[in-house]
């Protein structure tokens, strides 16, 4: 009888240990707001408004989330990925393009997946990181750092086709997860500070076969947007595609931000706007033809990229009905624009900044005389930083309070010009690709604050002020909850309406990461990773 | 996409100092100077180790740090979060019944700050039941040494300027 019943317990404990092992269709990633329990694209939805719509958990009952499981990296480093979370199951990314699938309730491991990088190689001008997964169907698709597509088998992570997207020679490196569409995965490129040349790919996610590709910068003296480098300057490239994008599947267009030109800290040789750099596009997901274009910052000399997730929403603005783009851009500026055709609505700075007077009516940068914010030998102190008033960590926005949540930093650097070689796949200059650095402001000298803002209009509402720089995500739920970290590695929730602090718990590592939640079995979640290691929060 | 950081500290090798070093020992003794720093394995703990500052400092930032130790903090390396120049930061703080501290920060987040005093005491404080929190910023626990004789104070520099041993 006992060995029956222990049996019986085993049997008992396999049923509740098993996730089930769906099918992600793109009916489902399309429909995720009606499916809340699960998180299936980096963004939360394909808006990447990073709102779930779980309440369990609410400023009521925040006080008594703890630690349900936590689980650490096999290797080391500092996870950055944002995990994706289907039916039980938890999919999370490591230094530098690992992938393991976790059982979401129990934190056990279910499979583990190490692609072939080579170990010699080294990224120039970013961290060898990864940022998470994309899922479709049967499939996981992770970007490497050596610039391959690779896709898992979703139950056991056997790899089902592994394409090559750049050539890491030329500076090229991903850290980003891919976006999953109606058959196909989108991924970007890094390598901006190494004079790679920005494009974005599109796989058949049946067998990776190439779609398309649209380069961001111009290829050859006729393509678009090659009159706006000075003398041919377009060879220096620039314009990287390393931060995931939107998708709008009614318009059927993919938005994606671009980096910066190269070299970054030295734009005497490359005089003009320097399209399509620091801009946002609007490309056809069937043909990677641009459709529209917006450029935050042309010209640009201070490493503000416009890789910020866009978000996308609908509101009304003047009575009408508009479907909108907001970007928390790296060069303090919040942007809404009609994600239809790319006008520009508003923009406001969200985060200290000292380089324009302000914007337009179009939107374009009104700059402060250049002795006063261009880089120069002996450093030109200039808000925001290098690392901008926000950088690759995303925002979030409510559809119920119709607040765009945003980590702003308020930081400064000293911005050096330096020398303005440019060599594809190799660093010139101080640091990165060329043309100078900055030398930032310090801990005590840059602040961090969690700002909501008025969607529409960039008008802030709230501010939570954190000590130290930084390096995370922000969370919003249907619970009226937002979810972040200070510098120190203090994990919070604090109220959606009014910003008050309701709960925190020190994770003893500084979180670089976005949080997410997901439920199981009735239970709501909240993960974040802190350091090396990823904590998942319930409540008892 | 990368980040050129501040530069730590001062290097120690760009001039030489000018004093003699025997005798900077003395005086080095003779204001009881270990009291509060550690020289190899010998001394207080109040402030940072000097096992090596010659590597570290250069002759007229050890000069001028002796005449008025608030006005240049040294980094504090123990909190790479905090590497920049407010180490040895004075905080004074001001309970919500009353009490009163006045501290070197060794850390500070957003809820919770944590103060040492002179006798290596440490006191954390939730942020949210304090009145005040005052950093000051310029002055420091370590008394200026500015009563010393222009030759005693070389002579001290280039004492401090010979210590390059391992930490």
């Amino acid at each position: 009888m006992r060995t029956a019943a222990r049996y019986a317990g085993v049997l008992l404990a396999v049923c509740l240990a098993v996730p089930s092992l769906a099918q992600v269709s793109y009916e489902r990633l399309k429909n995720s707001d009606a499916d809340p329990h699960n998180w299936l694209t980096y963004g939360g939805n394909y808006g990447s408004q990073r709102f779930s719509g779980l309440k369990q958990i609410t400023p009521e009952n925040v006080r008594n989330l703890r630690v349900a499981w936590a689980y650490q990296l096999r290797g080391g480093g500092v996870m950055e990925s944002s995990p994706i979370i289907v039916d039980g199951i938890l999919y999370v990314t490591e230094p530098p393009s690992n992938v393991t699938a976790i059982d979401a309730r129990t934190g056990k491991t279910l499979w583990h997946y190490l692609p072939q990088v080579p170990r010699d190689f080294v990224p120039v001008g970013l961290f060898p990181t990864n940022r998470g997964v994309a899922v479709l169907d049967d499939k996981v698709i992770v970007a490497t750092i050596d610039d391959h597509l690779i896709a898992l088998d979703a139950k056991s992570g056997v790899v089902r086709w592994n394409s090559l997207v750049a050539d890491k020679a030329e500076g090229y490196a991903i850290t980003q997860a891919p976006l999953a569409i109606s058959g196909k995965i989108v991924v970007g490129v890094g390598g901006g500070e190494a004079g790679a040349h920005g494009f974005l790919s599109c796989f058949d996610a049946k067998d990776g076969t190439l779609l398309w590709r649209t380069f961001t910068v111009p290829r050859s003296a006729s393509d678009p947007g090659a009159e706006t480098w000075a003398n041919g300057s377009w060879t220096n490239g620039g314009g990287t595609t390393w931060n995931t994008g939107s998708y709008d599947p009614d318009l059927n267009l993919i938005y994606w931000g671009t980096g910066n030109p190269a070299p970054d800290w030295n734009g005497e040789g490359r005089m003009g706007d320097n399209l399509f750099t620091c801009s946002m596009l609007a490309l056809d997901a069937d043909t990677g033809r641009i459709e529209w274009y917006f450029q935050f910052t042309p010209h640009e000399t201070h490493d503000w990229d416009a890789a910020e997730p866009p978000i996308l929403f609908d509101a009304t603005i003047h009575g009408k009905p508009r479907k909108l783009l907001a970007q928390a851009n790296r060069n303090a500026f919040y942007y809404v624009l009609d994600r239809t055709n790319g006008e520009f609505i508003t923009g406001v700075a969200f985060a200290k900044q000292t380089w324009a007077k302000g914007l337009d009516p179009k939107g374009q940068p009104i700059k402060m005389p250049p002795g006063e914010i261009e880089p120069s030998v002996e450093g030109t102190l200039v808000y925001p930083s290098l690392t901008g008033g926000i950088n690759w960590t995303s925002p979030c926005y409510s559809p119920l309070t119709g607040l765009f949540y945003v980590n702003a930093r308020d930081g400064f650097a000293y911005y050096i010009k330096g020398e303005r070689k440019m060599a594809p796949g190799n660093s010139v200059g101080i640091i990165g690709g060329g043309g100078g650095g900055g030398r930032m402001s310090g801990p005590d000298e840059t602040t961090t604050s969690i700002r909501a803002l008025i969607a529409t209009t960039g008008e802030k509402k709230w501010e939570y002020k954190m000590v130290g720089d930084s390096w995370t995500g922000t969370l919003v739920t249907a619970g009226g909850l937002v979810f972040s970290a200070d510098a120190a590695g203090n994990f919070f929730a604090l109220d959606a309406n009014t910003g008050e602090p309701l709960w925190h718990l020190l994770l003893g590592a500084a979180v670089r990461s976005n949080p997410v939640s997901y439920a199981v079995d009735g239970k709501q979640y909240v993960a974040d990773a802190a350091g090396n290691t990823l904590f998942v929060f319930s409540l008892p | 996409m990368i980040v050129h950081l501040r530069t730590l500290g001062e290097s120690g090798s760009a001039e030489a100092a000018t004093g003699d070093p025997v005798k900077g020992k003395a005086v080095y003794e003779a204001n009881a100077c270990a009291t509060c720093h550690t020289i190899g394995t010998q001394g207080g703990s109040v402030g940072p180790p000097l096992t090596a500052i010659g590597r570290a400092r250069a002759p007229r930032y050890l000069h001028d740090f002796l005449l008025d130790p608030g006005k240049n903090p040294p980094a504090d390396m123990t909190l790479p979060e905090r590497m920049a120049n407010t180490g040895y930061l004075l905080v004074h703080v001001v309970t919500k019944d009353g009490h009163e501290l006045t501290g070197i920060r060794v850390n500070e987040d957003t809820f919770t700050i944590t103060l040492r005093d002179v006798a290596g005491h440490f006191y954390t404080y939730d942020k949210n039941r304090l009145e005040l929190i005052e950093p000051e910023p310029g002055k420091s626990v370590m008394p200026s040494y500015g009563n010393l004789s222009a030759t005693d104070l070389d002579n001290l520099v280039a004492y401090l300027s010979s210590l390059k041993g391992t930490l």
